[in-house]
This record gives structure tokens, sequence and C-alpha cells, in this order.
């Protein structure tokens, strides 16, 4: 870093220094505990839980039959819609809008962090449920201007405003989610929720899994007669929204934002430090993707309330897990994606359906692309073996158990993969029932057939799994650059036999998934092609091997 | 790779494992952690065999016998938090915190990022990391690596301390100033270099 820059960032704690000293006599500076949290009870009381409870009230009295009487795939879809929108102005109006320097050096400063972040987060979020309540109320008035006619006057327009506000409550709520997850993570909680709320205007069911959903089925008095059930349960959803909440954003005030922006800051103040220094690749280095592995400050929530509740280093490493798969959202939702497609490629290619049929050709690219689909999305949610060294290396400080991580690791993949690819394989018997062997056939009409296919569909996984790890043993710490060139005349087939090398843990394991099928449901026909895999398999082990090996 | 071996390593006493390379010092180590098995023999770690899987074990011995990977997003200080945090519960993370890098002349450190570090600095603050856990065996494999000589009077010094606390402390060193602080010696003979 250069002098001049030096001195006028001196010069900026310095203003800081006084600022905060003025803040501080007017008494504005207040912890960033209790406050927050008050206030998000406050808004989930007046805008969430009497709203919803009056609704409610009004709908066990007197039924909305006649409001609308149709379109509640469109409702659920507006509904999803400002629930995204607050979710969406919650990552964007929040903290994060400081930029990472500043928010250095505030930091800097000897300013608490909650401090730091807080009243901006306040202010904010002020913002946002303002926003999404005027969207909210603007969406459903507009929405709902042709049937209030239709109703009793004054009743309807009293429970439209009130569901209006209702939904501005929950936009509001996911406003406040958007505080605390980053914005890969709020990308596909967004994704997630469009996509839900628009399946049901394909496939009606599914606009049950969304609170939008549920809107538009009592907008339009689909759910016939209020139930006491119902009413419990929407009672016991609220509460447990409230308490989420009440929990959650204090601890993303004080805590999830901080840790985000002070990865921020650190990145650039050490690119700026490098780049001072005329290291520029490293600088560049600096300012990439975070790291991958846990985020050490929710690490460090994990590990306490676990320790707190005397779990495991299993239940703690697991919760470890799925932190950091969900670090990354974008790449959870492509893993889950990749794995829920190779579960329908299981269900339509499995032993229950016949290993695609009589046609060799088509059978045995669907098992390349089943392992290949797999492979992929395996490697979202795998931490590989670099991770568990580095675990394994941190266990002494943390007193964890070796043994139970290097189990854990062997289980997380295969017990978040599984789950995936079964809903695939049910997905795949309900898209294509007329498919030979498909759930509508018969092929998973019974019992068995269910659990032949369910058991087919873990075998895959773990399979797969296997054969990726065998291949991280073999080429780990290869580096690309020491792998030897091989020049031929039409040119240097390094790349071809690095392209190889990389799939050889996809074609080891098709050739094994084609070889159970075979054996489990003996479609002769594919044992040729099954063996072609094999060679193949172990031609480029053979050819990759000795490649890599001079390549260390 | 270890010789035959019969010590005594006595609660409260600061001992100190030295020989030429290759006599066996850290595979000593390994073993009281319970990391690796003896191939014959028996090792006792208060009255029982180390055992890895048991967690009164894990929480009884800290070690400092391969480098801990560190988060490098997270300042010295935060490291050390962290480390407090996942042992005590019902304690205020950053409690404590500074105190081992107060013992160790190193609290200048604590809002540095791993990078910003220096190899000496780094070997303090892994030391640090892992003096602040609890323990009541504490096995360290060549601390004074990285270190001068008077951060290595100053390391035999909280080593003393702690041994006078009641931790069992066992270092594998060559340095003769933490040698001289020991309580106990022990030298093992050179490892049989016949190929």
């Amino acid at each position: 870093m250069n002098v001049r820059a030096m001195q006028r960032d001196e010069k900026a704690m310095h203003r800081l220094r006084l600022r905060r000293t003025r803040l501080v006599l007017r008494g504005l500076l207040r912890d960033g505990g209790t406050g927050p949290a008050l206030y998000v009870g406050g808004i989930l009381v007046v805008f969430g839980v009497l709203p919803a409870f009056w609704v409610l009230g009004e709908l066990l009295a007197e039924p909305l039959h006649g409001v609308v009487r149709a379109g509640a795939d469109r409702v659920a879809l507006g509904a999803s819609a400002v629930q995204a929108l607050g979710l969406w102005a919650g990552i964007r109006c929040g903290p994060a809008l400081m930029s990472p320097f500043s928010a250095h050096i505030l930091m800097a400063t000897g300013i608490p962090r909650a401090q730091v972040l807080g009243r901006a987060a306040l202010r904010n979020m002020t913002l946002g449920t303002l926003l999404v309540g005027i969207t909210s109320a603007s969406l459903i008035l507009s929405a709902s201007r042709g049937s209030l006619e239709q109703g009793a006057a004054g009743g309807p327009t009293l429970l439209v405003v009130l569901a209006s506000v209702v939904l501005g409550g929950q936009a509001s709520l996911a406003w406040a989610v958007g505080q605390r997850v980053g914005p890969g993570a709020a990308s596909g909680i967004v994704a997630l929720i469009l996509v839900l709320s628009g399946s049901a205007t394909l496939w009606s069911p599914t606009i049950l899994l969304t609170t939008g959903g549920w809107y538009g089925l009592l907008a339009t008095g689909q759910v016939p007669t209020p139930a006491d059930w119902m009413l419990l349960a929407a009672a016991g959803a609220l509460t447990a929204c409230a308490w989420v909440m009440y929990r959650a954003l204090p601890s993303g005030l004080s805590s999830v934002p901080t840790t985000r922006i002070m990865v921020q800051a650190q990145r650039v103040e050490s690119a700026l430090l490098l780049a001072g220094g005329g290291d520029l690749r490293r600088a560049a280095e600096a300012t990439r993707s975070p790291p991958r592995r846990h985020p050490p400050m929710r690490l460090g929530h994990s590990v306490q309330k676990a320790t707190h509740r005397r779990l495991s280093a299993v239940s703690v490493g697991w919760r470890q897990d799925a932190a950091a798969s969900l670090r990354h959202p974008g790449q959870a939702l492509r893993s889950v994606v990749l794995l829920m497609a190779a579960g329908m490629v299981a269900g339509l290619v499995g032993p229950t359906t016949g290993y695609g049929g009589e046609d060799v050709v088509s059978g045995t690219a669907a098992m390349l692309a089943l392992c290949l689909l797999l492979d992929a999305g395996l490697a979202g949610v795998s931490p590989g073996l670099r991770g568990l060294q580095e675990e394994l290396q941190a266990a002494p400080l943390f007193g964890w158990s070796r043994r139970e991580l290097t189990v854990r690791h062997g289980l997380w993949p295969v017990a978040v993969a599984s789950p995936c690819v079964l809903i695939g394989c049910v997905v795949a018997g309900l898209w294509w029932p007329e498919h030979e062997g498909g759930i509508g056939a018969g092929g998973w009409s019974s019992l068995e057939a269910a659990a032949q296919g369910a058991c087919w569909a873990v075998a895959a996984v773990v399979v797969m799994f296997s054969c990726r790890l065998l291949q991280e043993v073999t080429s780990r710490d290869a580096p690309l650059l020491g792998i030897p060139p091989v020049p031929t005349p039409v040119g240097d087939l390094t790349g071809v036999l690095l392209l190889l090398g990389s799939i050889r843990g996809v074609l080891t394991a098709a050739a094994m998934l084609g070889a159970l099928a075979v054996l489990i449901h003996e479609p002769w026909t594919q044992v040729a092609a099954t063996a072609v895999l094999a060679a193949v398999a172990a031609l480029v082990s053979l050819l990759g091997a000795p490649l890599l090996a001079e390549s260390r | 790779m270890l010789a035959p071996l019969d010590a005594d390593l006595p609660a409260g006493l600061l001992s100190a494992v030295s020989g030429p390379n290759g006599s066996g010092k850290s595979t000593l180590l390994s073993v009281i952690a319970g990391r690796r098995p003896l191939s014959s023999g028996l090792c006792l770690v208060d009255g029982r065999p180390p055992d890895e899987t048991s967690g009164r074990f894990r929480e009884a011995v800290a070690s400092f016998i391969d480098t801990p990977p560190l988060a490098r997003d997270l300042t010295v200080r935060e490291q050390l938090a962290v480390v407090g945090a996942s042992w005590w519960a019902d304690r205020d993370p950053w409690a404590g915190a500074d105190d081992q890098l107060i013992a160790l002349d190193a609290a200048h450190l604590s809002g540095r990022f791993i990078h910003e570090l220096s190899a000496g600095e780094l070997q303090l603050v892994m030391l640090a990391l892992t003096c602040h856990r609890p323990s009541s065996l504490l096995l360290l494999d060549e601390p004074e690596r990285h270190l001068d000589e008077e951060r290595i009077t100053q390391l035999g010094a909280l080593l003393k301390h702690r041994a006078q606390a009641g931790t069992t402390v066992v270092v594998a060193t060559h340095d003769h100033r933490l040698l001289e602080q020991a309580d106990r010696r022990i030298c093992l003979a050179a490892a049989d270099r016949t190929p």
C-alpha cells in the first residue's frame, strides 16, 4: 500500500473516531442483541401472527367461497413472487451494501462490529418492510380486483387487505432471512420458491409445498371447510417461523453478515497489500472465491451449540458439512438437480426397468450418462480427501475423533445423494408412467419392486462415490504443469489423456453398475457393452497411472 | 522406528525427549497421543491405554505434532475464540483468548490474519492455539521451530508454568534451553541405520 493511501486511511479512521464519539454522546449506539430481536418480534406479531389469526377466524366464520373462483395457481405464484421479492430485497438492502473496505476501516476503529452493522441493518429493514408491504398490497388488490364485487360488501375487502398485510409480513420475514443468508443461497431459495409455485400450473399437488400455494387455495375456496387441524397447522407454522426469526436475526445482525463482510474486507485488504507489493497474481488470488470449507464463525457457533447439547463429533460434523454444502448455494442446487437427474436416469435404465431394454447402444449410453450425472452431482456434496486431511489435522485441536471423521466423510455424500437420487427415480416413474417398467406400467407396483429400485439407486451412488474416491486417491495432487506432453503427428494428446484420466472413475463405475445390473436382472444383451466399458476403464487406468506417476 | 524404552512421565513435570534425527521422538509422542499403535510393549496414560476414540482421552490430551489447519479469513484472536467456543459452551469464547498470546509475548498478533504472520509468528500462534484448549497432558513436537532465543526462553517458562499448574508436559526437542528447563529428560538412542 503506498504512502498516500495509508495517509488517506489514517484520516478516514480519525474522522470515524470523531464520528463515533459524537454518536456515543448522542446515545445512538446501542448493543446489537436485544434491540433487533424485539424489533423483529414486534413486526412478527403486528404483521404476521395477529392478522393471520384474524384471517383464519374470518375463514372459520364465513368461508371465502365466491371471492375468487379459480386461479389458485396464479395467486400462489404471485404470493411466492412477493416473498421472493422480500428475500431479494433483504440481501440487496442489507449490510452487504456497505463496501468491504469501508467496513474494514470501520471495524478497525474499535467500534463493535454488531454496532457497525446493526444501525444500517435496522434502517434497511424498515425500508424493506415498507417496500414489500406496499408491493404485496398492490399486487393482491390488483389480482383480486374483479372478484371483490362478487363477495359481500366490506367483508372481502377487509379480508383482501388483511391478506395483503399478512403477505407483507411474510415478505418482511423473507427479507430478514435474506439478511442472514448470502446472495447465492438467497438466489437458490428464490429459485426454489418460484419453481415450486410455477410447477403448480403443471402439476397441481405442488401447490401445497409453498405458503403462497396455501394462500391460493384459501383465496379460491378450494379448501372446503377449514377444520381445526388447519388452524393448528397455520398457528404452529407461524409460531415456528416467529421463533426461528427471533433466534436467527440477532445472530444475523451480530454474526453472519459480520463474517461475510470480514471475509470481504480481509480479501480486499490482502489484495491491496499484495498489489502494493507488486504481487498482482496473489492479489488476484486474494480476491477470488472465498474458502470452500467450513465457514469458520458458523463452525464456531455450530460447535458451541453441539457441545452444549453433548452431541458426538459425527453430529457436529454433519452440521458442518451441511453448512459447507450450503455455503455455495448455486453449487449445492446444481448438485441436487444433477443427482435428481441421475435418479431419473437410474429409474429409467435400472434393473427394475430392464436396463434400457434390448438396445445395447442406448443402454450403455444411459449407463454412462447415469455415472456422469452422479459424478458431477457428487462433486458438489463430497468434501474430498483434502478436506478430510485438513480435519484430521485439526482433530487434536478440537478434540474430534479421527475415526468418526473418516466415517462421516464416507457417509455424508452417500446420505445426501441417496435421497436426491431416490426422488429422481420416483419423479421419473411419475412423469413417464408409460415407460416400459415404469411405476404406471407396474414396474414399481409392488413393494418388492420399489425396494429393488431404491436399492439400485443407492447402490449406484455408493459405487460412483467409491470410484470417485479411488480416483482421487490415485491422482490427487497431480500437478497439471508437471504432466509430460504426449506429442503425436496429429498434435499433443495430453489433453485427451487428461480427459480420459479424469473420467476413468466414471468409466469404472459404469462398468461396475453394468455388471451389477446384469447380475441382478440378467439382461444378457448388455454383457458385451459392460465388458467393453470395463476394458476401456482398465485401459485408461493403465495409460493414466504411469502418466500421473511420472508427473509427480 | 522407536527403540525399546521404559519411562515414566509423572504429572506436574516438564519432561523433555531428545535424541538424534530418526530416533523416534515424534513417534513416541504419536504413541502417547493414541495416533499410532505399538508393535510391542505397553503405553498407559493415566492408567489406561491411549484410546483416541474415547472422548475423555481426547479432552485430556492436547498435542502439537502435525500443523493444525488455520482459517485464512479469521484473525489470530478469532481462531483462538473458535477453539474456545468448541470446548466451553458455558463460557464466553472470547474469554482468555488473549491470555496465551500474552504469555508468549505475542499479543500484538491478535488482530492479524494468518497470511500476515512470519514463520516464527505462525509457530507462536499454533502453540497458543494448542495451549488454549483444555488438557491435562500436553504433547509438543519441536515447539522451538522458527523461534528466536528470547521466545524459546519465554516458551520454556510458559511450559514450566503449565507443568507446575498440574499439566503433564512432554516436549520433543533439540534445543538445549528447553532441555535445561525440563524437570525430566529422556534421551532416545539413535535408530539402527542398517539398510
